[in-house]
């Protein structure tokens, strides 16, 4: 197995190699003969870093222990279930996975880039075969999954218990496809200014492949949001945490760049800026994979500790400089087409938006370096937490929330007074009644009405074009009202895609303000019978479990829950001890209803057995933010559908006898 | 650090502590003990707060708090307890004053700085529009009619474009 | 392993070996003209539906949509005569080539080796 793998990874890295040069030459030369055979070269990875990918799987599935990688990740314990799990755990198997993911892209991508887009293909091809060549050279030479130990041992270590849990099976692939995706958005913007020849023709695929990488991104960080809410047992979703940051980062710059560069492709404006946008979401990818692997910063998710956080600093810096370098190269290129008739007008909130992002996302950089900048200049650590996060970022999120109100509402070009008016004017009003009535009802936290009255000016808005939109429709083609929605729907897809995307966002919203501000938290010592309350709630410890396995010893408490006195149900509370590890790993017992989540915590068995140590939560409006992860792809996905070719008209001259072929074809 | 061994001395070995020693309060000092442990580090959790860890000291620390809570201390004294026993890297957010302030005081500037430069681009923007409507700038690709030929010229192009144009699927 | 390789360079030279039929050059450009002029056209067109959407949806007064929709139809009326000059430059040339070539072969039936193709 090991020399399978290793072989299939030195052709990976030779084919990446010659794509690369082949490419270059070949667009310079003029010579399609070895532009197409670069290609070739290009699909041909993704082969061959498929078979280096089987070949580990392989070794796990046959507990190969002569290879140093799987006798670290895995034991004979390990169910077979959990081999995708360990595959990725460690630094050598997902540095693989991360190359493999890349190779399919870039295939996907330089097979669908149109013959349109001319030269610029093969130096986006060139751009990603050099990036692939670093992530397979780093991998081969610095932390190759097949590694040999000089001696077989008769078990391995095992799998790290956190990792025991469904949303570990898709969270961090997720993550670590989300953040090399931003590649290809990215080559094609880059390749596109060394190819000398950029203007609005990359708009469509880097609109699509942007969309890609920031939907990957969306669903690994709601996922990674469920994991931590379910798994580590605290009672919250988000900490402001440096790797969860370095994930979101990169994701807030692609928000900003899926909106603006919809302005590009209606008005041929905001051409620098894009590039630009697409610049700095790759570099804080590359931020972000190296504060994954091996970043100066302390974390919980401090992942298979590397030595390699130098060799993605260096991948940092050059991507960062050679960027902005191509970038201001090519400078004079980008001029931008259209002009500005107003400063009310769709394009002005974009521009805000993009502000406002690109502000969430340097506040979040600026809190993640600080430390390591106090550290290196002063020698002391500063820690920035959670509450610097929240207060700072909170503020900013509002404004964007209120901006994905009125956005909407503007059209391009021009928007006059009157007619934000008239738009606004019902859903203005519905949310100051709605607002009123929540206020009435005991909601006096000022940031919480604020959230509150935003949010449902969001959803009222949409749902007021919904309904205009619908009924126009219906009137017109005489279509039931559940088929002109749909029709609605599909004749202007961004639009409705990117409404679902909002919807997605309100839901999140709610949940946010539900349970940050609105929350319960006690710790209690229970004996078996004993109960103790929390808002509404009753929670009496019935019965506890013990379970020992040959890895770790296992105790489930039950909890009774009883609501204003009546009987609602049970919950399990589950703590798992791994000596070998040196962990405790929890489940929380969770009760979720729309309104809240009642969330219990086993933390400790005391040394006499009889009582228990317990976290007990009322989470508010969690169950609406799990919600909203289908709603962002149910968004995308609409925004992405190709809308049929229209059929090209043979342009008739009008003033001369007989039709001239147009010679084109969409 | 004295009072860290005092405290310890107290607890047995594996750092548990016992029921009878628990410290429980009520529901109004459960919501600032919440605050408070989400304001407190946890010394060696890597980067996590008392609130999320689950480790023996974290646990410590927390009984530490509730201990001043029920003593009756505010907010602010149970922090300056805290920090004076672990250190002042023992707070989750920086203090503002000294060089936390710096980490306050950046980013609502950088915001601002940015307002600043959209606000100027719009200008530029729409200046470059006027020049434009005026017939003094150029425009490399402004939409308004003006891609050469005068309206007489492109009035047999019309007819081609309403023929071609989408289909007007909503009137009224 | 061997196998492998071979496969692998086998794919890899093949488009060296098998050139495709090359088209004029000058066609490809024109060509590609008039497939940009003709998208760019398409563009007008999907913000005129975007315009009338806004219309329908109230959010543009009626002035305002009158006015970009004029805007927009003579656009794309532009972009319309534009492909059009593009197509009959092209046309042009043509004609001007036929008839420089036929100039040349009325001209010299009777000499040695003809020259090479007038490309």
């Amino acid at each position: 197995m090991a020399e399978l793998g290793t072989s299939a990874m030195v052709i990976a890295l030779a084919l990446a190699v010659y794509s690369g040069v082949t490419s270059l030459v070949g667009v310079r030369t003029r010579n399609s003969a070895m532009v197409s055979s670069s290609m070739r070269a290009t699909y041909l990875t993704t082969l061959a870093l498929g078979v280096a990918i089987l070949a580990l799987v392989l070794a796990f599935l046959r507990n190969d222990f002569a290879l140093k990688y799987v006798a670290e990740h895995s034991n004979l314990a390990m169910p077979r279930i959990y081999t995708w799990v360990a595959f990725y755990a460690g630094n050598e198997g997902s540095l693989l996975y991360v190359a493999f993911a890349l190779a399919g892209m870039a295939a996907l991508a330089m097979y669908f880039v149109p013959r349109r887009m001319g030269s610029q293909r093969p130096y986006a091809n060139f751009v990603l075969m050099l990036i692939l060549s670093f992530f397979i050279t780093v991998n081969l030479f610095m932390a190759s999954p097949f590694a040999t130990l000089p001696v077989t041992p008769i078990d391995g270590v095992g799998i790290n218990p956190l990792l025991t849990h469904p949303g570990m099976f898709i969270h961090p692939p997720l993550i670590m496809v989300g953040l090399i995706a931003i590649a290809v958005p990215f080559a094609l913007g880059i390749g596109g200014l060394l190819s000398g020849r950029i203007d609005d023709e990359w708009v469509d695929a880097g609109r699509t492949w942007g969309l890609v990488a920031w939907v990957l991104l969306a669903i690994g960080l709601l996922l990674g949001a469920w994991w931590a809410y379910t798994i580590l047992g605290w009672g919250g979703y988000w900490a402001w945490d440096p790797v969860e940051n370095a994930a979101f980062m990169p994701w807030l710059a692609l928000t900003a760049f899926i909106h603006s560069i919809m302005v590009q492709k209606r008005r041929g404006m905001f051409r620098l800026w894009n590039i630009a946008l697409i610049n700095i979401s790759f570099v804080l990818g590359a931020f972000g994979i190296f504060i994954n692997r091996g970043g100066p910063v302390p974390s919980v998710h401090s992942f298979g500790a590397s030595t390699l956080g130098w060799v993605f600093l260096l991948f940092l810096g050059v991507v960062a400089f050679a960027s902005f370098g191509v970038f201001f190269y090519r400078f004079a290129l980008l001029r931008s087409a259209g002009s500005l008739e107003s400063a009310l007008s769709r394009e002005s909130a974009f521009l805000v938006n993009n502000l406002l992002f690109l502000g969430v996302a340097f506040v979040t950089l600026w809190g993640v370096v600080f430390p390591i900048i106090s550290e290196l200049v002063l020698g002391k650590t500063i820690t920035v937490g959670k509450p610097f996060y929240d207060s700072v970022n909170g503020p900013i999120f509002l404004a964007l929330i209120f901006l994905m109100a009125i956005g909407p509402i503007l059209p391009w070009r021009h928007a006059t007074w009157t007619s934000v008016r008239h738009a606004i004017l019902v859903p203005g009003v519905i949310t100051l009644i709605i607002t009123a009535v929540v206020v009435v009802f005991a909601v006096r936290n000022v940031a919480a009405i604020a959230g509150i009255a935003v949010s449902t000016l969001v959803a009222v808005t949409i749902a007021q074009e919904m309904y205009r939109g619908t009924l126009a429709r219906h009137r017109a083609t005489r279509s039931p009202y559940p088929l002109a929605f749909l029709q609605l729907v599909g004749s202007n897809r961004p639009r409705y895609g990117g409404y679902l995307a909002h919807v997605a966002v309100v839901l999140l919203a709610f949940g946010v303000v539900g349970s940050s501000f609105y929350d319960l938290e006690r710790d209690v010592i229970l004996s078996l019978g004993e109960s103790a309350d929390i808002g509404a709630y009753t929670v009496e410890f019935t019965s506890t479990d013990t379970t020992t396995f040959t890895d770790r010893t296992e105790r489930t408490a039950t909890m009774s829950v009883m609501k204003n006195g009546s009987f609602v149900g049970t919950v399990e509370a589950w703590h798992g001890v791994y000596p070998s590890f040196n962990m405790l790993s929890t489940r929380a017992g969770i009760r979720s209803t729309p309104v809240e989540d009642l969330y219990v915590i086993f933390s400790e068995l005391q040394p006499d057995g009889q009582a228990a140590a317990f976290r007990l939560l009322v989470n508010p409006m969690v169950w609406w933010m799990w919600l909203a992860g289908p709603f962002v792809i149910l968004g995308t996905v609409v925004a992405l559908w190709p809308t049929r070719q229209r059929a090209t008209a043979v342009i008739t001259n009008p003033s001369r006898e007989g039709a001239l072929p147009s010679g084109s074809v969409s | 650090m004295l009072l860290l061994l005092l405290v310890f001395a107290s607890l047995d070995g594996t750092g548990v502590i016992h029921a009878q020693e628990y410290i429980e309060l009520t529901p109004e000092l459960d919501a600032r003990a919440a605050d408070l442990y989400a304001g407190i580090m946890c010394p060696i959790c890597n980067g996590q707060t008392i609130s999320q860890s689950h480790a023996a000291i974290s646990e410590t620390m927390r009984q530490m708090v509730r201990e001043r809570l029920v003593a009756g201390d505010t907010d602010a004294q149970i922090y300056d307890f805290m920090t004076e026993a672990f250190g002042r890297d023992i707070l989750a957010s920086p203090p503002k004053s000294g060089i936390g302030l710096a980490v306050w005081f950046v980013p609502p500037t950088a915001l601002l700085l940015g307002a600043f430069a959209v606000t100027l681009f719009v200008r530029r923007l729409r200046m470059a529009d006027a020049l434009v409507r005026e017939g003094i700038g150029t425009d490399s690709g402004s939409r308004i009619g003006s891609n050469g030929g005068t309206v007489d010229e492109l009035e047999p192009y019309l007819r081609l474009v309403d023929e071609e144009m989408p289909d007007i699927e909503e009137r009224p | 392993m061997t196998l492998v390789l071979a496969v692998t360079l086998a794919v890899l030279a093949y488009p060296y070996l098998v050139t495709p039929k090359r088209s004029g050059a000058l066609d490809d450009a024109a060509e590609e003209l008039g497939q940009r002029l003709r998208r760019s056209r398409d563009r007008v067109y999907e913000e005129i539906r975007a315009l009338q959407q806004e219309y329908f949806l109230k959010n543009l007064t009626e002035d305002e949509y009158r006015a970009q929709l004029q805007a927009g139809r003579l656009e794309a009326a532009g972009l319309m005569q534009q492909q059009q000059q593009v197509q009959q430059t092209l046309a042009d040339i043509e004609a001007l080539v036929e008839e420089e070539m036929n100039a040349v072969v009325e001209q010299a039936p009777l000499d040695a080796a003809p020259e090479g193709e007038v490309k």
